[in-house]
């Protein structure tokens, strides 16, 4: 059999934002099955702005993957974090987007079984909401 | 030969502040050792701040054979190293102080030697003044 690794790409931004100050899931739903050793590296990138109360607001976000029935937007954490959080802690004005970078590798996923990928996100001081935007979401297989 | 191309996560604790404006080392001691074509995907993304003023931080990203630097010295000490494409990348000025923003850079290299050991740092200057701070840092390579 030949060498023939996974990739996906999701363009998909989430249904809705939140102004949840823990962190919830965002309901992208990117499904991923490894074809060949379960060894992964993921590479995001996204905008987030604030609505409201942009000098005291910030957002942190996750990358975040599991398996069973992915979460919907808004539900609560769930699944494993991938690479570190991404974190701004004020924004310059309302409404104007910051960009985000995040990046991880995975190993130990099982040939041959789905997961979800999804990113958690929170927001900082309580007033306004995050929301993401121009999302780009690449998982590729070793 | 079997095709084993080797992968790194690398999460380093958050290195110490740096008030340098010609650029340290942030002394992070990644270790790659490419095991098959020497082909890598290099990409990095961390967070950075002020403590002290709102101006700005200059990170970069350097591999090279040697001894692993360590914090605080000299990004210019270990010649010659690679850049692996990944120039200094900058936020002009921070909203205020303590504010934090995002960095991150993707980058291919297809020079890695199989079999050598290269260590993966950080380089960073305080763009005119202040103190900076790192954190959240996230490496990951990926080899081809």
């Amino acid at each position: 059999m030949g060498y023939k690794p996974n990739i996906v790409q999701s363009s998909t931004n989430p249904s809705a934002g939140t102004s949840s100050a823990t962190f919830v899931m965002m309901g992208l739903a990117i499904a991923f099955t490894p074809k060949e050793n379960g060894s992964i590296m993921v590479i995001c990138a996204i905008n987030a702005s604030i609505n409201a109360s942009a000098s005291t607001s910030g957002t942190q976000i996750q990358a975040m993957f599991g398996t069973g029935t992915a979460p919907v937007n808004g539900a609560a954490v769930t699944g494993t974090v991938i690479g570190v959080l991404g974190e701004v802690t004020r924004y310059a004005a309302t409404n104007k987007n910051l960009c985000f970078g995040l990046n991880g590798i995975v190993t130990g996923l099982t040939v041959g079984t789905t997961y979800w990928f999804d990113y958690a996100v929170k927001e900082l001081g309580g007033t306004g909401t995050s929301t993401l935007t121009n999302n780009s979401y690449s998982i590729s297989e070793q | 030969m079997n095709y084993k191309p080797n992968l790194l996560q690398f999460n380093p604790a958050a290195p110490a502040t740096f008030t340098s404006t010609a650029g340290i080392y942030l002394g992070l001691a990644g270790s790659f050792t490419a095991k098959s074509s020497g082909r890598v995907l290099i990409t990095i993304s961390c967070n950075a701040l002020n403590t002290t003023t709102t101006n700005g931080v200059l990170l970069g990203a350097r591999v090279g054979t040697q001894a692993a630097p360590a914090f605080g010295d000299p990004f210019n000490s270990l010649i010659p190293v690679q850049t692996v494409g990944i120039k200094l990348w900058q936020v002009d000025r921070f909203e205020a102080i303590n504010v934090k923003q995002t960095f991150s850079k993707i980058v291919g290299w297809t020079a890695m030697i199989v079999g050598t050991t290269y260590f993966i740092d950080m380089v960073a200057a305080m763009q005119t003044d202040g103190a900076g701070q790192v954190s959240n840092i996230s490496i990951s390579v990926k080899e081809k």
